[in-house]
């Protein structure tokens, strides 16, 4: 095992058998890959395609039909490296009849945590996590969001060395998902290692160091985002402060044609959904009270750029 | 676990054992303790400790070698290596010496059948390599077991209690318990006004209704916790925390039992109030203590058997009867012998001694009068001959009009120490004039200040103390016995002060005669009369029925009784969570159901096991039916005889193995002491707790290895 390797799976196997041992799935077929200290490594595939498996075959919730998995070193089944792992479960297996201060503290006293420590740990956390009004709620009360959220922060409770996100951004709103990003990546800041799998390819492909994709059990791609991504073929241009004119773009297609290349577009960027939507909440933010007016939209199309589409209510 | 030996007693139907215990359907009346059973002795704990050996060890064996079959084989090369060299060879070797063992075993009896035609004659060893297999298989799965202890933390099972509390209470479940409140409304319509049966009747129905709620709610409880985890997948974030399984199990078992103690201390504490204040004055005061009672060894004289009275022939022999002497014959007496009796009973005035018994008249008698009885009470001071010594001083005495002079005091003294000289036992000369001066002191003690010669003044009791010191006996001769009601004779303290003397050697005999002995005979008044008694019919009250604090008394006894339930919790609770770390819920639930109240009936299913109900096991039946015989003739010898019982003996072995699954159940159920107003003893409680511990011990052992080995989030 490499020396910075912080998973390691050889020839991992599962095969799901139902009461009488016959098989009925084969999940997982000899996986073999590594996760590498300080890395965020992302887990792609269809529906049903085995990441969930993997996951759990990490964490000693399922054993292995074949082939091993290691995590620091040691065989997954073994309960220890369980103190420097943090996991967030697909969806929220927690409690609903405690509240975010007693999961926390709960979830604490798990990791044999002394009290000063869980509280201040699970202060910060709740925090952190934008929960901190429903903190006396009970979970039974929150949205799939606000449990996705305490979820995290349930994860993170032993400042763990591994984070295992099983689908972090579902559920959550575009703000909420951008703020996990920005969260997982905070934590490669830390020096802390990531294991996440997720449907939104964007979101993967904006924070993951590292992917492997996964179709029916076999592991199809597996490598740097960057280097699996890139396309030598082509080579992309943007440029600022100009008006696009027909002579603009005369003169540079001459000038690629000299180069031996040829212009395929040329335009406007529009934005992502993503930024726009983001700039309006953001905008609702700043401006207390002003909302949309059906109408109003009609005149302001078209107009493009910051200014509002939005009637300022008086 | 424990097949007590004390269980091999005939077998009783339910009805007539509810009669016994409950009083509802009113068998016996009086305030008296039956027992089932004898209660275990501290001299009991080592056969104990050794038949659960073997049996505990048995299973252990059995699921070792499950688990070879069903796991190791399956365990991937990688995987079995990882089991530590020592323990593996450990493992292997303890297995082997249960193996022999139990081969030894049946190859002993097999033996002992064919070449030694002398089953008996192996008896002693047969115990010895039975616990020998057991401490193997023992070994085989205890020690693995202790290795998965050293990483457990207080803390996590504390947090994994507090979340079964916490769920219990947030869900919302212990409303159920209002129920209980029923009975304090409504409860008094039934209970029956007479106050003989009210205080029992009253402990009776709230205990009733107390064990049937508690229990019923901790094994749903239970068996629910861990596979509802398993199911909604709250049991993966807990695994993924360094959690170990056992901690998990344990969590849930501490959770839950925690939770039932305190509802059971409030509603204990509830329903002392309402039997305190709804049991009226005179129930009160026959029934609402708690005698602390020594109970002594019964045996008979001049009935043909000194283990049985006469038999009357009815219903099952736990009394045996006595009667009046016929001109030509010895009269019959019921002996109870009390080898120890605490020296603290020497320094009362009075002893009471307790007693009830159960008559049958075989004529009609006359109604409302009771037989009459003499009672003799007598130390190991006493012999016989000085029976008319005693009768002469004490009538002597008695015609004084507890007026004595100087003269009679000299006179009775005089006679003290010619007999102390005369005796085997003689004291020495100082501890003699030490004895008379100290008489002489208590005779003097209440001077008449009369004109002319000095004159004493001496009660009849305080008359019938001096002689009971001095002899050694004392002797009530005609009291008349009723039935229904707990009776009893105030016996002067001189008795037990003469109990305390050494002993006279030459009368001795060899183990010493019995401190003081209680002999019960018939009146020839009640000629043809019958008194039924029986060992624990008769008692000393060792503690002071002049000194008052019955309440307090019955009060405490009415938390010890709750401590039986309490036990009873502890037990269901600990079976519903280790089968549930494999069975689902519903399931855990049934079985867990099943052998509880399975032990309610154990006794017909037990005597199957020990080959005593008639006709003998399904082998032996099969050939009766072959043969067409009926089940009370013995079978003739024969091959199809030796078939039958020997395959009945396998059959028996087997069905005694799933016997042990039960537990005694009963012994647990203290409500008729509360009811009856007896002391719960605390060597009682600490045996019913050491016998919960071992029984439980191999559930919860077997639920740690079925979670460890679990795939928690595999389908099921
Ligand atoms: N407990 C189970 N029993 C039987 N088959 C299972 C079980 N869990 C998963 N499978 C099967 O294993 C395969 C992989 O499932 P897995 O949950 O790993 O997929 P996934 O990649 O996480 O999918 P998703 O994107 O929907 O979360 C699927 O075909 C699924 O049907
Ligand atoms: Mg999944």
């Amino acid at each position: 095992m490499p020396q910075n390797a912080i998973v390691e799976t050889r020839k991992l196997t599962k095969v799901y058998r139902d009461f009488w041992g016959r098989q009925k799935k084969t999940a997982l077929r000899a996986l073999n890959m590594e996760v590498r200290q300080g890395e965020i490594f992302g887990l792609l595939g269809p529906n049903g395609s085995g990441k969930t498996t993997t996951i759990k075959l990490l964490l000693g919730l399922l054993y292995p039909t074949d082939g091993e998995a290691f995590v620091f070193g040691q065989p997954a089944a073994d309960v220890v490296k369980n103190e420097r792992i943090g996991y967030l479960p697909e969806e929220s297996y927690l409690y609903r009849f405690l509240n975010a201060e007693e999961t926390l503290d709960f979830y604490g006293r798990l990791f044999d945590l002394p009290s000063a420590k869980r509280r201040t740990r699970a202060q910060e956390l709740i925090e952190k996590v934008g929960l901190k009004a429903d903190r006396k709620r009970t979970l039974r009360e929150y949205s799939k969001g606000m449990r996705q959220r305490i979820g995290l922060a349930q994860a993170l409770i032993n400042d763990p060395d591994l984070v295992i996100l099983d689908e972090p951004t579902s559920g959550l709103d575009p703000l909420g998902a951008r703020w996990m990003k920005d969260l997982i990546r905070d934590l490669r800041t830390l020096g802390k290692t990531v294991i996440m799998c997720s449907h939104r390819l964007e979101d993967v492909q904006d924070v993951c160091d590292r992917i492997a994709i996964l179709n029916d059990g076999e592991l199809q791609a597996y490598g740097e985002v960057q280097t699996l991504l890139q396309d030598h073929r082509r080579v992309e241009l943007r440029a600022s402060d100009l008006q696009l004119t027909d002579e603009l773009r005369r003169e540079l297609e001459e000038v690629l044609r000299k180069h031996g290349g040829k212009l395929d577009t040329i335009g406007h960027p529009t934005t992502t959904l993503e930024d726009y939507f983001l700039r309006i909440v953001e905008e609702s933010k700043a401006h207390p009270g002003r909302r949309f007016l059906p109408g109003a939209e009609s005149r302001q199309r078209g107009e493009g750029g910051s200014t509002s589409r939005i009637a300022e209510k008086r | 676990m424990l097949a007590s030996p004390q269980r091999e007693q005939g077998y009783r139907s339910p009805l007539a054992r509810a009669a016994g215990r409950q009083g509802f359907v009113g068998y016996f009346m009086f305030a008296v303790m039956t027992f089932d059973r004898d209660p275990m002795r501290l001299q009991d704990v080592p056969a104990e400790l050794f038949l659960w050996v073997q049996t505990a060890g048995g299973w252990a064996a059995f699921g070792a070698v499950m688990w070879l079959a069903v796991y190791y084989t399956r365990l991937r090369e990688e995987d079995r290596t990882r089991i530590p060299a020592w323990q593996r060879t450990l493992f292997t070797v303890s297995l082997l010496v249960s193996f022999a063992g139990y081969l030894g075993y049946f190859g002993l009896i097999a033996a002992s059948y064919t070449i030694l035609k002398n089953p008996a004659s192996v008896e002693k060893y047969k115990s010895w390599i039975l616990t020998l297999a057991g401490a193997g298989g023992l070994v085989a799965v205890g020690v693995p077991f202790l290795r998965g202890l050293p990483p457990l933390r207080l803390r996590r099972i504390g947090a994994l209690a507090k979340l079964s509390f916490k769920e219990a209470i947030r869900k919302k479940v212990l409303y159920a318990f209002s129920a209980l409140l029923l009975v304090f409304l409504f409860g008094s319509w039934f209970i029956p006004y007479k106050p003989e049966y009210q205080v029992r009747n009253y402990v009776g129905i709230i205990y009733w209704v107390m064990t049937k709620l508690l229990l019923i709610a901790a094994i749903v409880l239970a068996a629910f916790s861990i596979p509802t985890d398993i199911r909604q997948q709250t049991m993966h974030t807990i695994t993924t925390k360094p959690v170990e399984r056992f901690e998990i199990l344990l969590g849930r078992f501490l959770g839950f039992t925690a939770l039932m103690t305190l509802v059971l201390l409030l509603m204990t504490s509830l329903s002392l109030v309402y039997v305190v204040r709804g049991v009226d004055k005179e129930a009160a005061e026959e029934s609402l203590k708690a005698r602390d009672p020594q109970y002594g060894e019964l045996r008979f004289e001049n009935t043909g058997d000194a283990q049985k009275g006469t038999n009357i022939g009815r219903e099952w022999d736990y009394r045996s009867y006595i009667t009046a002497a016929n001109p030509n014959q010895e009269p019959q007496f019921a002996v109870w012998s009390f080898r120890n009796v605490p020296s603290a009973l020497a320094e009362r005035d009075t002893v009471r001694c307790e007693f009830a018994f159960d008559i049958f008249r075989q004529t009609k008698g006359f109604e409302n009068r009771g037989v009459s009885c003499t009672f003799e009470f007598q130390t190991a001071q006493f012999v016989s001959s000085d029976k008319d010594g005693y009768n002469t001083d004490r009538s002597r005495w008695m015609t004084k009009s507890n007026l004595f002079v100087q003269k009679d005091i000299d006179e009775w003294l005089n006679g003290y120490r010619t007999r102390l000289e005369s005796k085997a036992n003689r004291p020495s000369e100082g501890e003699l004039n030490a004895l008379v001066e100290a008489k002489r002191a208590r005779l003097t003690k209440n001077k008449l200040e009369a004109v002319g010669s000095p004159s004493y003044r001496l009660s009849d009791s305080a008359i019938d103390d001096e002689l009971a010191e001095e002899y050694g006996y004392y002797v009530v001769p005609a009291k008349d016995i009723t039935d229904y009601h707990t009776m009893f004779i105030d016996v002067p303290g001189g008795l037990f002060r003469n109990a305390q003397r050494k002993p006279i050697p030459s009368a001795a005999g060899s183990g010493g005669r019995a401190a003081i002995e209680t002999r019960v005979s018939v009146t020839k008044q009640s000629v043809t009369q019958y008194v039924g008694m029986a060992k624990y019919d008769l008692y000393w009250r060792l503690d002071d029925p002049a000194r008052g604090g019955d309440a307090a008394a019955f009060t405490l006894n009415f938390y010890k009784g709750a401590f039986g339930l309490w036990l009873r919790l502890c037990l269901v609770i600990g079976l519903a969570t280790a089968l549930s770390t494999y069975l689902s819920g519903v399931i855990s639930m049934i079985v867990a159901a099943l052998l509880f109240s399975g032990g309610g009936a154990i006794g017909y299913i037990q005597s199957i096991g020990q080959g005593t109900a008639a006709g003998g096991g399904p082998m032996e039946a099969l050939v009766r039916l072959a043969n067409r015989q009926i089940a009370l003739i013995p079978l003739e010898d024969g091959t199809s005889k030796t078939l039958a019982e020997g395959g009945d003996i396998g059959f028996r072995w087997l069905i005694r193995r799933v016997l042990d699954l039960i537990p005694d159940v009963d012994r647990y159920d203290l409500t008729t002491y509360v009811g009856e107003g007896f002391n719960i003893p605390l060597t009682h409680l600490a045996f019913d707790l050491g016998a919960l511990v071992l029984y439980l011990l191999p559930w919860i052992v077997l639920g740690y290895f079925l979670l460890k080995g679990r795939e928690i989030a595999a389908p099921t």
